[in-house]
C-alpha cells in the first residue's frame, strides 16, 4: 500500500490540512507541535477501522474543538491493483464515499463504500503489517509485533527456501488449540472440560464401587462371623450338656468322699486316745528305767571317785619330792651365778681403767697440739696485719711504669734531639749539666748548651715537643704517686713487698690448718674439759680396781679376761634361771595336785550322797507298781495303738483313692462353669441377634444391586475416560507436534530477518554489530564488538534505534509484495548526532524501495536523509494546505 | 423312569455392566423371561419337575424385589421347581432363601434343597442335594453328600444336584470345593446315583454321559461357548437320555475380522448392519490388519453409527491388532504445506512404528484429518 494523499478537515484542531506523499521514497513532514503531523497516521487508522457511524472513543476524540461539524478525512491510496480515494466524515452528518480509480472505476457510498474499502484492504494489505510499521509517538522504545505479519513471513519463507510461511495454517493451529482446550487448560495443561469431567466421573464411580465393595466385603465378614457364632453357640450347648453329666457324677463322688472322710476322722480320734494311754504307760516305764539307771549310774560314779582319790594321793607324794630336789638345784646355781658376776665386774672395771688411761694420753696430745697451733695462728695474723699490702698495687705500678715508658718513647721519637759531642777540652754543659763526651738530649723544653765563656746555645722546642714533654711529666707524676702510696721506691721494690706479703699469708693458712686438724670437730675448751674429765675418771677407776704397786696390765689381755668372764656369767645366769624355773614348776604342780586331791574328796562325798538318794527314789517307785506290772501295761497300750493305726490307714487309703482335693477342685470348676456357659450363651445369642439385624439391614439395601449399578457406571466412566483421554492425547500430541514444527520453521525464517537487521544495523552501530532474533521475530539481544546485551538492558537510544531498524528491515523485506508505508512519528529523539546520521542513511536506503513517512517537529533531526521530500507544515497550527 | 428339566446358573439379578445402560434393564428382564421359557419347555416335554443346579440368584445381597419378580416368573412354570443354593446364593446367614420375603411368598411348587442328602421329590425319584452353606466351603460338597448314600432302592431313580467345577475341567484344581469326578462316577457306577446335574459352568457341557452341566439359560459372558440351553433328561435305573433345548435369546460374541482395505471395512459394516436382534446382541470386535487413516476413520464412523443399535458394539482392545498407517492419499486433499506437512510426516512415522505411541499418533492424525477436512 502507498499513501498518496491525506486531506483532513475539521479534524481535532485542524481546519484543513492536505499532505501529498511520494509513493516511493522518504517524505519528511516537519512542522511545529500541534500542527497536525500525528493526525495523519491516526486519521488513516480511523478510516480503516471505523465506519462513519461509529461513536467510538477514538472517533469522538478527533471531534473539532468549538465547531459543530464532523471531522472529515480524505485519503488517496494505492494498494494492490487498486488506486482509490476514500472520504469519511464522522460524528456530524456522517458519510462515506469511495472512488476506485483503477483498475476498474467504482463509485460507492455509505456502508457499502466502507465494506468495499475494507474488502480491498483485506485482499491487498496485511493490517498487522500496517500496524507494525508505524512507530507512533510514545512507542519509540517498543518493538513491532511481527510474529503474525503474513507478508513478512511469506517473504522470509521465500528467503528461507520454503514456499509456505512459518506461521501459516493459523486456522489449523487455532482449531487444534480449540480442540486441545476442550481437554486441557491453555498453559498449565491441566485437565479441564470434558477430560476433567471424565476424570472426576471416573474417580467418583470408582470411589462408589470401592465403598460398596467394602460394604459387601463387610457383609461377607458378618456372614462368616454369623456362621462362627452359630458354631460357637452349638459348642456352648454341647458344653452345657457335658457339664450337667459331669455335675451329676461329681455330686455322687463328693458324697462318698464325705463318708470316707468321716471314717478317717473317727479312726484318727481312736488312735489319738490309744496314743494317750500308750503315752501314760511309756512314761511310767520310762521313769522306772530312769530310776534304775540312775541308781546304777550313781554307784558307778561313787566307785570311780574312790579310785581316783587313791591314785591322786600317790601323785601328790611324788610332787612333794620333786619340789625339794629342784629347790636345792636352784640355790646351787644361783651361788655360781653370784660368784661369776663379781669376777666379771672386776675384770670389766680393769678394762675401763686401761681404756681410760689410753684416752687420757690421746686427749692431752690433742689439747697440746691445738694450743701450739693457736699460738702460731696468732703470730702469723699479727705479722700479716703489721705489713699490709693492697691487692693489685703491683699491677697498678706496672701499668703506670709502662705508660711512662710509652710517653717517653713517643716524646723521644717526636722531638728534636741535641747531640752534643765534646771535641776539645772545654767544658760543655747542657742545661747546666756537664757533658763528658757525648750527650743526646731531646728538646722538650728550652735547652741550653753552653761552652761556658765561649758559647751558649739555647734550643727552644716547638709546641708539640712541649706537649709530649708534659705528657711524660704527667705519667711520671702518676707513677711517683703510686710508689709513695705503697711505700716502695720502684716497681722491683713493689714486687718484693708483694712476695713478702704472700709468704706471711701462707704461714697463717698453714697455722690455721694445723689448728683445725688438732681441734677436729671440737673446740679448744672442749679438749681441756675432756682431759680433766678423763683424769678424774682414771683416778676413780684406779682407786677401785688397781693397786698402786702393780702396773696396769695390757689392754688386750684385760679385755680377753673380761670377755671370758662375761661368757661364764651368761652361762651361770642361764643355769640359775633354769633351775629356778624347774623349782617353780615343781612347786606349782605340787600345789595343783593338792587342790585336785581336795576336789576329788569332795566329789567322792557328793557321789555317795547321790547314790543314796537315787536308791531311795527307786525303792519308793517300786513300792507303787512292780516292774512286771509296768511292762504288761506298756505292751497292752502298744497293741491298741497298732490296731487303731491300721484302721486309720485303711480309711485314709479309701479316701485318697477318691482324690478329694482334685474332686473339690473339679467341683468348684464345674460350679463356676455353669454360670459362665450361661453368660457365653447369652453373649453369643446377643451377638447373633445383632449380626442378624445387620444382615437384614444389608439385605434390605440391595447392596449387590447397588454395587452392580456402580460397577456398570464405573465401566462406562472408564470407557468414557479412555475415549476422552485418547482424544485429549491426540489433541495434545497434534498440538505439540505442530508447534514443534512451527518453531523449527520459525527458526529457519529468523535468519533472513536477522541478516536484514544486521545489514542495516552495521551502518548504524558499526561492523561489530549483531542481533539475536526470537522465533517471534523480536530482537532479543544486541551484540556489539563481542559484547551481548539483552534488549531490555540496552539504553533508550539503542532500543529506539533497534526498533526503527526492525521496522525498516521488515519494510525492506516486504516492499516488493504487499508492503505498507513505514511511519516514524517523532522518532529517534534519543539518538546522538552520529547515530542519527547513520539511521538517516538507512532510512534513505530503505526509501529507495518502500514508502517512508517521517513526522517530526525537529527539521534538523532528519536533514541527513539525502533523498527525502520535505513537506513543511505552516507555522499556523491549523488551516494549512501543502 | 422320569423326565425332568435340568438347568442352572440363572444368576437372577445379575447386572451386565458392560452393556449399554438402556440394555442392562432389558437384559435383566431377559433372564426372568428365560425362566418362563423353561416352564414352557417343561410343559412341552411333559417334564415332572425342574431342578436348578445352584446360583439361582446372582447374590444374596440383591434387592429383595428380585425375589418377587423371580416368583412371578416361576408362577408360570407348571411343574415343581427345586432350587439348589450355590456359591452365589449360599444358605448362609444372609441367604435370600431364609429371608422373610422368600419364605412368605414362595409358591407352593417351588422348593429349596436346603439340606445335604436325599430329598424324595416325586414317585420313585430322589434328589441328592449338595447345597452350599457358605461362599467358601472347605471340601467337596458333592462327595460329602454322596459318600453316606446307600444304594438306591429298587425302582427309585436318584439324581444328584450339585454345584461346582469338576476336577477334570477345573484348571485350578487346588480349590477345596472342586468336585472329584471319580467319586461321582463311582456312585453312578455302583447304583447310588443315576445321573448328576451340576451348576457353576455356564456353558452346556457333558462331562461324561451321566454327568452334565446344563449351563446358564441366558448368556452371561462372552467367553461362554454354549450358553442359553436347558437339558431335558429322561432317566431310569437303566436308562438315560439327555436332550439340549435352547431357550436363550441374547448373544454375546467376540468375532474376529481382518481389515486391510476399504472394502474390508465396508464388508464388516455391512455384516454388522445385517445382523438381526441387534438390541439383544453384544459384540466385542477383535480386529486385525492394516488400514489407511481414511479407512480407519470410516470404520470408526461406521461403528459409531451402528453402536446404538446394539446392546454393545465395541472393539476388544486387548485383542486389537489393527495398525493404521496413513498414506499419501490421506492428506493429499488437505493441502497441508510447510510445518504442518512436516508434522504430518512425523506423526505418520510414529503411527506406523508399532510402538506404544502409535495409537496416539493415529488418533492425532485422525483429529488433524477431521479438523482440516471440516474447514473445507
Amino acid at each position: 500500500m502507498k499513501i498518496l494523499r491525506v486531506h483532513l478537515t475539521h479534524y481535532r484542531g485542524i481546519d484543513d490540512l492536505e499532505v501529498r506523499l511520494d509513493p516511493v521514497g522518504v517524505t519528511v513532514v516537519q512542522g511545529p507541535n500541534e500542527v497536525g503531523k500525528s493526525s495523519i497516521p491516526e486519521a488513516l487508522g480511523l478510516v480503516r477501522d471505523y465506519p462513519d457511524s461509529s461513536r467510538a472513543t477514538a472517533v469522538r476524540a478527533v471531534k473539532p474543538v468549538g465547531l459543530d461539524v464532523g471531522p472529515r478525512v480524505e485519503v488517496e491510496l494505492e494498494t494492490g491493483p487498486y488506486r482509490l480515494v476514500l472520504t469519511k466524515r464522522f460524528l456530524k452528518a456522517p458519510s462515506t464515499e469511495l472512488r476506485v480509480l483503477t483498475p476498474r472505476p467504482e463509485q460507492l457510498s455509505g456502508r457499502e463504500a466502507h465494506d468495499r474499502f475494507d474488502a480491498i484492504l483485506t485482499a491487498t494489505l496485511d493490517r498487522q503489517l500496517w500496524d507494525a510499521l508505524q512507530l507512533v509517538q510514545g512507542q519509540a522504545l517498543d518493538q513491532p509485533a511481527l510474529a503474525r505479519v503474513e507478508p513478512l513471513r511469506t517473504a522470509l519463507g521465500a528467503l528461507a527456501g520454503d514456499d509456505d510461511g512459518a506461521d501459516g495454517h493459523a486456522d489449523l493451529l487455532g482449531s487444534v488449540e480449540a480442540e486441545l482446550q476442550r481437554y486441557y487448560t491453555p498453559r498449565a495443561l491441566r485437565p479441564t472440560g470434558e477430560l476433567e469431567a471424565a476424570v472426576t466421573a471416573e474417580l467418583a464411580a470408582r470411589a462408589l464401587v470401592d465403598s460398596l465393595a467394602a460394604e459387601l466385603e463387610a457383609v461377607d465378614v458378618q456372614v462368616s462371623r454369623h456362621a462362627g457364632l452359630e458354631g460357637e453357640l452349638a459348642g456352648v450347648a454341647a458344653a452345657e450338656s457335658r457339664l450337667e453329666v459331669e455335675l451329676t457324677s461329681l455330686r455322687g463322688r463328693t458324697a462318698e468322699v464325705r463318708r470316707l472322710t468321716h471314717d478317717v476322722e473317727s479312726a484318727e480320734a481312736a488312735l489319738e486316745k490309744a496314743h494317750l494311754l500308750l503315752g501314760d504307760a511309756e512314761r511310767v516305764a520310762d521313769e522306772r528305767a530312769r530310776l534304775s539307771a540312775e541308781v546304777d549310774e550313781r554307784e558307778a560314779a561313787l566307785d570311780t571317785a574312790v579310785r581316783s582319790s587313791t591314785r591322786l594321793q600317790a601323785v601328790v607324794d611324788e610332787h612333794h619330792d620333786a619340789v625339794a630336789t629342784t629347790a636345792r638345784a636352784s640355790a646351787e646355781a644361783d651361788a655360781v651365778r653370784h660368784d661369776t658376776e663379781l669376777a666379771h665386774r672386776h675384770a670389766h672395771g680393769l678394762v675401763d681403767l686401761v681404756r681410760c688411761e689410753h684416752d687420757l694420753v690421746a686427749a692431752r696430745e690433742r689439747r697440746d697440739a691445738a694450743e701450739s697451733a693457736q699460738r702460731d695462728v696468732d703470730d702469723a695474723r699479727r705479722a700479716l696485719h703489721a705489713r699490709a699490702w693492697a691487692d693489685g698495687a703491683v699491677e697498678a705500678i706496672e701499668a703506670a711504669t709502662t705508660e711512662l715508658r710509652f710517653a717517653e718513647q713517643g716524646r723521644d721519637l717526636a722531638v728534636a734531639h741535641v747531640r752534643v759531642e765534646v771535641l776539645g777540652e772545654q767544658a760543655v754543659t747542657v742545661d747546666g749539666d756537664g757533658v763528658r763526651a757525648l750527650a743526646d738530649v731531646p728538646v722538650t723544653a728550652e735547652t741550653v748548651v753552653e761552652v761556658p765563656g765561649t758559647v751558649r746555645v739555647v734550643v727552644t722546642p716547638g709546641g708539640e715537643a712541649r706537649d709530649l714533654g708534659a705528657v711524660v711529666d704527667e705519667r711520671r707524676a702518676e707513677l711517683d704517686l703510686l710508689l709513695v702510696e705503697h711505700a716502695v721506691d720502684d716497681l722491683a721494690a713493689a714486687r718484693a713487698a708483694r712476695d713478702a706479703h704472700e709468704g706471711r699469708a701462707s704461714a697463717l693458712r698453714d697455722a690455721e690448718q694445723r689448728l683445725a686438724v688438732a681441734l677436729g670437730r671440737d673446740r679448744r675448751d672442749d679438749l681441756v674439759v675432756a682431759c680433766a674429765s678423763l683424769e678424774a675418771r682414771a683416778d676413780d677407776l684406779r682407786g677401785r680396781f688397781a693397786r698402786p704397786d702393780v702396773p696396769l696390765p695390757d689392754l688386750a689381755e684385760t679385755q680377753a679376761d673380761c670377755d671370758r668372764l662375761a661368757d661364764a656369767l651368761d652361762l651361770a645366769r642361764a643355769t640359775a634361771r633354769s633351775a629356778a624355773d624347774a623349782a617353780d614348776e615343781a612347786q606349782t604342780a605340787a600345789q595343783r595336785r593338792a587342790h585336785d586331791t581336795v576336789r576329788l574328796l569332795q566329789q567322792q562325798e557328793g557321789a555317795r550322797s547321790e547314790q543314796v538318794r537315787a536308791q531311795g527314789a527307786l525303792d519308793r517307785h517300786r513300792g507303787i507298781c512292780s516292774d512286771a506290772e509296768v511292762a504288761a501295761r506298756l505292751a497292752s497300750a502298744r497293741a491298741d495303738v497298732d490296731a487303731h493305726q491300721d484302721r486309720l490307714a485303711a480309711s485314709t487309703r479309701a479316701l485318697d483313692a477318691h482324690d478329694p482335693d482334685t474332686l473339690a477342685m473339679l467341683q468348684r470348676n464345674a460350679d463356676a462353669r455353669a454360670p459362665r456357659l450361661a453368660a457365653d450363651r447369652r453373649e453369643v445369642e446377643d451377638a447373633i441377634t445383632g449380626l442378624r439385624a445387620l444382615l437384614d439391614e444389608a439385605a434390605d439395601r440391595g447392596l449387590q444391586d447397588a454395587h452392580d449399578a456402580a460397577t456398570a457406571e464405573l465401566q462406562h466412566a472408564d470407557d468414557l475416560l479412555a475415549r476422552t483421554r485418547a482424544r485429549a492425547d491426540a489433541a495434545l500430541l497434534l498440538h505439540t507436534t505442530l508447534l514443534a514444527h512451527r518453531r523449527s520453521s520459525q527458526e529457519r525464517y529468523v535468519r533472513p530477518f536477522k541478516e536484514a537487521i544486521e545489514r542495516l544495523g552495521t551502518v548504524v552501530f558499526g561492523p561489530g554489530f549483531g542481533v539475536e532474533v526470537t522465533p517471534d521475530l523480536a530482537i532479543a539481544a544486541r551484540t556489539l564488538d563481542g559484547r551481548t546485551v539483552p534488549f531490555e538492558s540496552l539504553s533508550g537510544g539503542a532500543r529506539e534505534q533497534l526498533s526503527v531498524l526492525g521496522r525498516l528491515a521488515c519494510a525492506g523485506l516486504v516492499s516488493d509484495d504487499g508492503g505498507a508505508p513505514v511511519v516514524l512519528d517523532d522518532a529517534l529523539g534519543f539518538a546522538d548526532p552520529t547515530r542519527l546520521d547513520a539511521v538517516c542513511a538507512v532510512v534513505n536506503e530503505v526509501g529507495r524501495r518502500a514508502q517512508v513517512l517521517v513526522l517530526t517537529c525537529h527539521p534538523d533531526r532528519f536533514r541527513a536523509i539525502g533523498s527525502a521530500t520535505v513537506v513543511r507544515l505552516g507555522g499556523s497550527p491549523a488551516g494549512s494546505t501543502v | 423312569m422320569v423326565r425332568f428339566v435340568a438347568t442352572a446358573d440363572w444368576q437372577l439379578g445379575m447386572a451386565a455392566r458392560y452393556l449399554q445402560p438402556e440394555a442392562q434393564a432389558r437384559y435383566g428382564q431377559a433372564r426372568l423371561d428365560a425362566v418362563r421359557r423353561i416352564g414352557e419347555v417343561a410343559a412341552a416335554h411333559d417334564a415332572a419337575f425342574v431342578v436348578v443346579g445352584g446360583d439361582v440368584f446372582e447374590s444374596n445381597q440383591l434387592d429383595r424385589q428380585v425375589v418377587v419378580r423371580a416368583f412371578e416368573a416361576l408362577a408360570d412354570v407348571p411343574v415343581p421347581v427345586h432350587l439348589l443354593p450355590g456359591n452365589h446364593d449360599p444358605l448362609d446367614a444372609a441367604s435370600l432363601y431364609t429371608s422373610t420375603l422368600f419364605t412368605r411368598h414362595r409358591p407352593d411348587h417351588v422348593h429349596v434343597l436346603d439340606t445335604a442328602g436325599v430329598h424324595p421329590v416325586h414317585d420313585g425319584v430322589e434328589l441328592v442335594a449338595a447345597p452350599w452353606f457358605g461362599k467358601r466351603p472347605l471340601g467337596d460338597l458333592v462327595a460329602q453328600a454322596v459318600a453316606p448314600l446307600p444304594p438306591a432302592p429298587d425302582g427309585v431313580v436318584r439324581v444328584l444336584v450339585g454345584h461346582g467345577q469338576v476336577d477334570v475341567l477345573d484348571p485350578d484344581g487346588s480349590r477345596p470345593t472342586t468336585v472329584a469326578l471319580a467319586d461321582l462316577t463311582a456312585a453312578l457306577d455302583d447304583g447310588r446315583l443315576h445321573v448328576a446335574v451340576l451348576g457353576d459352568r455356564h456353558s452346556t457341557t457333558q462331562v461324561e454321559p451321566r454327568v452334565w452341566y446344563p449351563g446358564t439359560p441366558e448368556v452371561t459372558a462372552r467367553r461362554e461357548t454354549d450358553p442359553g440351553n436347558v437339558l431335558v433328561v429322561d432317566v431310569g435305573p437303566d436308562h438315560l437320555e439327555v436332550e439340549t433345548v435352547a431357550v436363550g435369546r441374547w448373544t454375546f460374541d467376540d468375532p474376529e475380522h481382518r481389515l486391510d482395505t476399504a472394502d474390508d471395512v465396508s464388508a464388516l459394516l455391512a455384516e454388522l448392519r445385517g445382523r438381526r436382534a441387534k438390541e439383544r446382541t453384544a459384540l466385542w470386535l477383535r480386529l486385525s490388519g492394516t488400514l489407511a487413516l481414511r479407512d480407519k476413520i470410516a470404520l470408526d464412523a461406521g461403528l459409531d453409527e451402528l453402536a446404538p443399535a446394539f446392546a454393545r458394539l465395541d472393539l476388544w482392545h486387548r485383542h486389537l491388532d489393527l495398525a493404521v498407517v496413513p498414506d499419501d492419499h490421506d492428506f493429499a486433499d488437505l493441502a497441508l504445506t510447510g510445518f504442518a506437512a512436516d508434522a504430518v510426516l512425523e506423526l505418520r512415522d510414529v503411527a506406523a512404528s508399532g510402538t506404544e505411541a502409535s495409537a496416539a499418533a493415529q488418533d492425532a492424525l485422525g483429529l488433524l484429518h477431521r479438523l482440516v477436512g471440516a474447514g473445507r
